[in-house]
């Protein structure tokens, strides 16, 4: 019989990718009860699949992986895998969901994940993880870092044989589980499906699924790992070895009506310039890669270094679209008409299909979702941005986008579905109830050590007793014992009665890794009133009795010295108290623009005061000067009702005509001085920098300046805003794109050009029907959703004539400045190549855009930095892009970098999220490690201010000596390396803990 | 406070401290254990926050303390947990490298690597050559302990 | 000659102390010691009559700046002494503001151990020092040698003789050796190409005479820390014992912790009892930070040091 329970949770958040586990802890950050589902055993998503991840080649496994811990510690959030939403009813504030949890098999609960189930395992499936390129068992973890840590049976692939259950050490695979049913009541949802990769089986020309060295850029992505089938080495499929010579194909499936994909998938053209470069690295001979494009758009933040990187780097760039793959003597050959003209075949030994990016729908929640927008994607406008439904749709699911857009969409949501409850303030959720302490100042060190077996996972290789006996030497081991698996629960009761029994006042578990285990520990003996500090671990499993299993005598000698060097170290130890920082709750966010507004209104509707500061008289920023959102959406209306909610919202305060000259303190307490004429100070919590950016003007380029009818795309937009008629007599006009971006001085894609000249064209071609229209351009950008304008600018005539900027359009200003004559544009078309001059009325130039002038200044103030083309630099490029690596600043709009007005009232909804993380709590708990000076050492030289990451320890000016900023380090010991003489510390990992560990050395 | 090595020669094992940073190369070490590669079991782990952690001081202490050799570890470059430690460790550690072989002391008992999360075999691998690489130069008899006296001469 | 060089000198410094109403001014004195001078703090200007400068002004004078915090100070800087001054201000020792410095144009400094080689016993008052030459008094009657030949190892490799961004920059000495040809680091190079276990018995040799004395560190211009890394404990680092573990660890890490620091004035080495020739381990340091970093410690005082720092695209060829 199915089983069903009822639960409740303030939220339920579908999918447990990045962007499902991104809302699903800035909804805990906010205090709130989240149920985290995921379809299949392990969360993580597509991330966990990925080798590195662009523009920096950031290890994928790296940031993901704590993240992934976070959400599996953070008491707020309770995750069900295997799970999937059946049924939805009820109403913003009040859903029932019904939820189906197939049987998994292996209780989480109790799995160590040892393996060695899978050992006796008799039947092999694909893993899906690795898409199918390698076997694994029925019974498996999808991959090492799986969180739940635990194994879980493929129902479809288990012959029932009972291996497994006899194998298992604890118990926890019963092979009669069956599926479970909970009826979950919550206020929101957070719709958070992801994607999946486009079906392309109707592309056989292509040779996928025919050929073996035919792949996806996901199988692609598995081979480049070094978790991956081939252990990161890049091999042939069909031979074994590694290319020679690798193709990417761009757009299979995206842009291509056939397919009903006509939109651009956003993340192709990046992700296979990664895969590129990547193949080149991972492979020792020399690699050839070329990639076969439309338009190479690489359009994100740092992405046209990258794209220049790599063609440093020798990757090629072919502009055309492949016709067929076919396989010739051993080799696939391409065949495809390149821009010159006639057919070529050229061979090549794997071939890396860029297939198009496919929403997961949710038929279950199709009521409670807005309107499917196109494609099957669940995209929200602008207006939709400010309002606060009980179900948002987050990440890929609702539009095309890459990692970061997700995260950003990820945190807004969490904030928007937060909509229905006024937050208050909640107590500070703390990852350990706390305990009372005992007071163990001036004991003599009682060391009691555990020696784990792990079943047979140690006790196999080491020898457990031996080490046992051996650790009872030790000076100051006052008890030592074995323990059948350290971690199950008798084992918590074991450890707590002998602390009892022989008064002990520091403890050592020699077992596996602290990085997974040592909360469970710390928490234990925290419950008998030691301080978790107070506690160590000697990893004899994961980094011993695993890795050297060929050599049992060596094991159990290097277990006995790490047991050794664990007791020297811990003998050491002192109780440390996580630092309790106040918070004000209150925000202060910097510029009145569009995203400055939505950010404000964001932290307002939660209940907490704003202060909103503005340097110019007027709210509004750069969108009183545009026409339209990029969806067609006039923006005026808009941004009266945005100002007015602003204006009449009690707990913001405007300020317009206002500066500010100073930030000081940290997160939870910054003071900031305003000065409009007279200087003013505010205490607030939190600060959010949404300054903007705006238009270059491109003085002196392609005429600029020296004729009235050469104009900006901006200006334009204006005019077009004010009065479209006024163009209604016009007959030929020329856009150039790229000006001013996408050049030596700026490397970078201004992101919103392309797409405003499509509107523009658009525009333009109602109010004179008869007008020609042509875009000169490099590429061009209307990346994801966007694609469509660009298909109807060119079913509506638009012309396009691509130019390369070795010989950019020339436009010949006529001397006699009469304006009754057209402006002569010279273009060259490299497809023709040939010059043709056209008689322009008007010249419309997509001049770059750049960050404001200011920048610099309130980086200073702030102690946040700036990206190499002076836009604020976010912490982190993939999982942090709205925090600064300052904490409790954030980033918002255009100040970050290009991006049109959707974009930027996502990035302030996300702000305003993270914000509120802050605000709502009452305290704010920070690292326990931090570091310290010893005052009458200190020669106050300043060496630790200057390798300090995180500003957190400064020289003051009259003692002469450091001092550090509690709220501000974060514990990595930087400064302690740095001085000379032993002034600073950081307790517990000292240089004394150090030394005695090296002095513990056999 | 130095060490003599006392066992016979076919018995010796190097023995070699390395310091792993908590975010990237100790999870790469367990990623190693978890996936069950082989690699000597020559090292002897001490866990610190950050490579930037260790200073000059750890690596020649740890010489002296009886290690044949001293392996660092961290982050690579930009995938520090404390954003940029990794790059100042980077700094000192190539002009301490620099200086130790300079002074005779054999390249080899001084190394430095970046290893991340998901290299476990990397990981492996590095012990596996590191371990070599310090048979090859034999026990570590101490500072300044040259037998090959008024060579220079 | 040179009298009346220290003369004028003299002149010229009291004039500067009670123009800018100083509370001190530090300079050379002469030393009861054969063929040494004594740093001093002169507090008034009648006191400057017993000023001195001559070939034997080794000690770095930014060194007693150190515990002299008060007050408005001048100083007589040649050049090692300028560019140590800019590492105690890049490292918040001494601010810029409070110093009026007179820089000297360095001559180059004898070698007082050459010189006592050569003429046992001999006493500061048969040397003069003229021209490119020095001429020793003996009862033989006066012999001259050539000047570039009596100087301090590091003296003879030093480029930065004229001290920049002083207050007061005085004429020359009438008395100078030409201009340094060799680097600091130019002995380095070959001993970098030397077999490795030539090398270590090289420094094996060397510094196992070391005494642990410390002298070396306590002339040293840039060591200021009221307690060493030597003497703390909790960890206790080293022992004072001498043994050879303790004589690396000290060296090393002194060095380590000039790196990017030394101006190579020669103080340590010159101190030394053991003759130990010092200018080989700095000499290392100062090759390496300036190839590394392209970075040469003293020279600019806003510049951040190179250790406490990083660039990107550092090399990383010791990566394994």
């Amino acid at each position: 019989m199915a089983r069903l329970k009822r639960a409740t949770a303030d939220f339920l958040v579908v999918g447990s990718g990045v962007s499902g586990m991104q809302a699903a802890l800035d909804m805990a950050e906010m205090g709130f009860r989240v149920t985290l589902t995921e379809k299949t055993p392990s969360i993580g998503g597509h991330m966990a699949q990925l080798d590195k991840t662009f523009p920096t080649n950031d290890c994928s496994m790296c940031i993901l992986s704590p993240r992934m811990v976070a959400c599996g510690r953070n008491p707020l959030i309770s995750i069900l895998t295997l799970t999937e939403v059946l049924e939805v009813t009820g109403k913003p504030g009040r859903y029932e969901v019904l939820l189906r949890i197939a049987p998994r098999k292996v209780d989480p609960r109790k799995c160590l994940g040892c393996g060695a189930c899978a050992k006796v395992c008799p039947t092999e499936r694909d893993s899906t993880f690795n898409q199918g390129l390698v076997k694994v068992k029925a019974i498996d973890r999808p991959f090492p870092q799986a969180y739940p840590n635990a194994y879980a049976i493929d129902e479809t692939a288990c012959v029932r044989c009972g291996k497994c259950v006899e194998a298992c050490p604890v118990k926890a695979i019963d092979l009669d589980a069956q599926e479970e049913f909970i009826r979950l009541r919550v206020s929101g949802i957070i719709w958070s499906g992801g994607y999946r990769l486009g079906n392309i089986d109707a592309l056989i020309q292509l040779g996928y699924r025919s050929d073996k060295d035919v792949i996806t850029s996901l199988e692609m992505e598995r081979l480049l790992s070094s978790s991956g089938p081939t252990g990161g080495k890049l091999l042939v499929p069909s031979t074994g070895k590694e290319p020679e010579r690798v193709a990417f194909l761009q757009c299979v499936g995206s842009r291509d009506v056939r397919f009903g994909r006509p939109y651009c998938s956003s993340v192709c053209c990046t992700y296979s310039i990664k895969e590129a470069i990547l193949a080149k690295e991972h492979c020792g001979g020399p690699v050839e890669t070329k990639i076969f494009y439309m338009d190479i758009r690489t359009q994100g933040k740092g992405f046209e270094r990258y794209y220049m990187r790599a063609q440093e780097e020798g990757v090629a760039f072919v502009r055309s679209r492949v016709v067929s793959v076919a396989r010739k003597d051993g080799k696939l050959v391409l065949t495809y008409s390149p821009e010159s003209g006639g057919v070529r075949e050229e061979a090549f030994d794997l071939v890396v299909l860029a297939v198009g990016v496919v929403p997961n729908t949710a038929p279950s929640l199709a009521a409670t979702l807005p309107a499917e927008g196109p494609y099957g994607f669940l995209r929200q406008s602008g207006e939709q941005l400010l309002e606060e439904p009980g179900c948002v749709p987050i990440g890929p699911t609702a539009c095309p986008r890459d990692i970061p857009e997700s995260v950003v969409s990820a945190s807004g949501g969490a904030l928007q579905v937060a909509g229905h409850t006024k937050l208050r303030p909640t107590k500070t959720p703390s990852t350990s109830p706390q305990f009372t302490e005992r007071d163990v100042t001036g004991e003599v060190p009682r060391i009691g050590v555990f020696v784990c077996h792990c079943g047979t996972n140690i006790a196999s290789v080491v020898a457990v007793k031996e080490v046992k006996d051996y650790a009872r030497t030790l000076p100051n081991v006052v008890y030592a014992g074995e323990l059948l698996y350290a971690c199950s629960e008798d084992s918590q009761i074991t450890i707590q009665k002998m602390i009892e029994k022989h008064a002990l006042n520091r403890v050592i578990v020699a077992s596996c890794s602290p990085r997974t285990h040592a909360p469970l520990f710390q928490e234990t003996i925290h419950q008998k009133g030691l301080n978790p500090a107070l506690f160590d671990m000697a990893n004899i499993r994961d980094q011993c009795s695993w890795v050297h299993g060929d050599t049992p005598d060596q094991a159990t000698a290097k277990a006995k010295e790490l047991v050794a060097m664990a007791v020297a170290k811990v003998r050491t130890h002192r109780p440390l108290t996580p630092q309790i920082l106040t918070v004000t709750h209150k925000a202060l966010v910097l510029g009145g623009g569009v995203a400055g507004m939505t950010a404000a209104l964001g932290i307002a509707r939660r209940g907490f005061g704003v202060t909103l500061v503005e340097q110019s008289d007027t709210l509004g920023g750069m969108a009183r000067r545009l026409p339209r959102f990029w969806d067609g959406r006039p923006v005026a209306p808009f941004l009266e009702a945005l100002t007015a909610a602003v204006m009449k919202n009690e707990l913001i305060s405007v300020k317009t005509a206002t500066r500010i000259t100073d930030i000081s303190g940290y997160k939870g307490h910054f003071e900031v001085t305003l000065q409009n004429g007279q200087e003013e100070k505010e205490t607030v919590g939190t600060i959010i920098l949404a300054t903007g950016a705006r238009e270059w003007r491109p003085e002196g380029q392609y005429g600029f300046g020296q004729d009235d009818r050469i104009l900006t795309q901006m200006d334009l937009s204006a005019l077009l805003r004010e009065d479209p008629e006024r163009f209604k007599t016009l007959r030929r006009v020329v856009m150039i794109q790229c000006v001013g971006s996408r050049t030596e001085e700026r490397p970078y894609c201004s992101r919103v050009c392309c797409t405003q000249a499509m509107q523009n064209a658009m525009a333009l071609r109602e109010a004179a029907p008869e007008a020609q229209i042509i875009v000169t351009y490099r590429d061009i950008r209307t990346y994801g959703l966007r694609e469509d304008l660009y298909r109807a600018a060119r079913e509506k005539g638009v012309l396009f004539v691509r130019y390369t900027p070795e010989r950019p359009p020339e436009v010949k200003v006529p001397e006699d400045r009469d304006i009754t004559r057209p402006i002569p544009v010279h273009l060259y078309d490299p497809i023709l190549e040939a010059t043709f001059e056209i008689p322009a009325e008007r010249v419309v130039l997509a001049a770059a855009m750049i960050p404001q002038e200011g920048n610099p200044t309130i980086a200073q103030m702030a102690k946040v930095s700036l990206d190499p083309d002076g836009f604020f630099l976010e912490a982190h490029a993939k999982l942090r892009p709205v925090d600064c690596a300052m904490e409790g600043i954030f980033l918002a709009g255009t100040a970050q970098g290009p991006k049109d007005l959707e974009e930027s009232m996502e990035q302030a909804l996300a702000a305003a999220s993270r914000a509120c993380g802050i605000l709502a709590k009452q305290a704010l708990e920070g690292e326990s490690s931090i570091a310290e000076v010893d005052t009458n050492r200190c020669a106050g030289c300043g060496l630790c201010e200057m390798v300090c990451p995180f500003h957190a320890i400064e020289i003051d000016a009259t003692k002469k000596v450091s001092v550090v900023n509690a709220a501000l380090c974060k514990g990595c010991g930087a400064c302690v390396a740095s001085c000379r003489n032993g002034a600073l510390h950081l307790p517990n990992t000292d240089d004394l803990q150090v030394v005695e560990m090296l002095k513990a050395l056999g | 406070m130095e060490r003599t090595p006392q066992v016979a020669k076919e018995a010796w094992e190097p023995r070699i401290v390395a310091f792993l940073c908590r975010w990237c190369s100790y999870a790469g070490a367990d990623l190693a254990g978890v996936s069950r590669l082989s690699y000597p079991p020559t090292t002897r782990v001490i866990l610190v926050p950050c490579s930037s952690r260790i200073s000059p001081y750890h690596i020649t202490k740890a010489l002296m303390a009886g290690a044949d050799g001293v392996l660092v570890s961290g982050c690579h470059p930009g995938d520090c947990h404390y954003l940029t430690g990794n790059l100042v460790a980077r700094r000192k550690f190539i002009v301490l490298k620099r200086l130790l072989a300079y002074l005779g002391i054999e390249e080899a008992r001084v190394l430095f690597s970046w290893i991340s999360a998901s290299e476990g075999e990397e990981f492996a691998e590095l012990i596996r050559e590191i371990t070599e690489k310090v048979r090859a130069v034999g026990p570590f008899r101490g500072f300044l302990r040259e037998e090959t006296r008024d060579t220079h001469v | 000659m040179s009298e009346d060089y220290t003369r004028a000198l003299v002149e010229t410094l009291r004039e500067a102390f009670e123009r800018e109403g100083l509370d001190r001014w530090i300079a050379y004195a002469p030393s009861r010691v054969p063929l040494r001078v004594r740093p001093t703090v002169f507090t008034s200007p009648d006191e400057l009559d017993n000023l001195i400068f001559n070939g034997f002004c080794v000690q770095n004078l930014a060194g007693y700046l150190k515990h002299h915090p008060e007050g408005r100070v001048g100083v007589l800087v040649k050049g090692c002494d300028r560019r140590a001054i800019n590492v105690l201000i890049q490292e918040k020792q001494v601010s810029r503001e409070n110093l009026f410095l007179a820089g000297i144009p360095c001559p180059g400094m004898l070698s007082r151990t050459r010189l006592l080689e050569e003429f046992p016993g001999l006493q500061s008052d048969q040397v003069e020092e003229s021209g490119e030459t020095v001429t020793v008094r003996t009862p033989d009657g006066p012999r001259t040698l050539s000047r570039d030949d009596m100087l301090l190892p590091t003296c003879r490799s030093c480029h930065h003789r004229i001290p920049e961004d002083v207050e007061l920059l005085l004429g020359p000495p009438p008395f100078a050796a030409p201009e340094a040809e060799m680097d600091f680091s130019a002995e380095v190079g070959p001993i970098g190409e030397m077999p490795r276990n030539q090398r270590a018995a090289l420094f094996a040799d060397e510094l196992s005479r070391c005494i642990l004395c410390y002298a070396c560190r306590n002339i040293c211009p840039l060591c200021y820390c009221d307690t060493c890394f030597t003497d703390v404990n909790q960890p206790a680092w080293m022992t004072p014992a001498l043994e050879p573990g303790n004589i690396f660890f000290y060296h090393v890490n002194r060095m380590m912790h000039m790196a990017g620091r030394c101006v190579a004035c020669g103080s340590c080495e010159w101190v030394c009892p053991e003759h130990i020739p010092l200018r080989l381990l700095y000499g290392k340091i100062t090759a390496d930070v300036a190839e590394l970093f392209s970075y040469e410690a003293g020279l600019d005082a806003t510049l951040p040091q190179p250790l406490s720092h990083f660039s990107e695209d550092d090399p990383d060829e010791h990566i394994g």
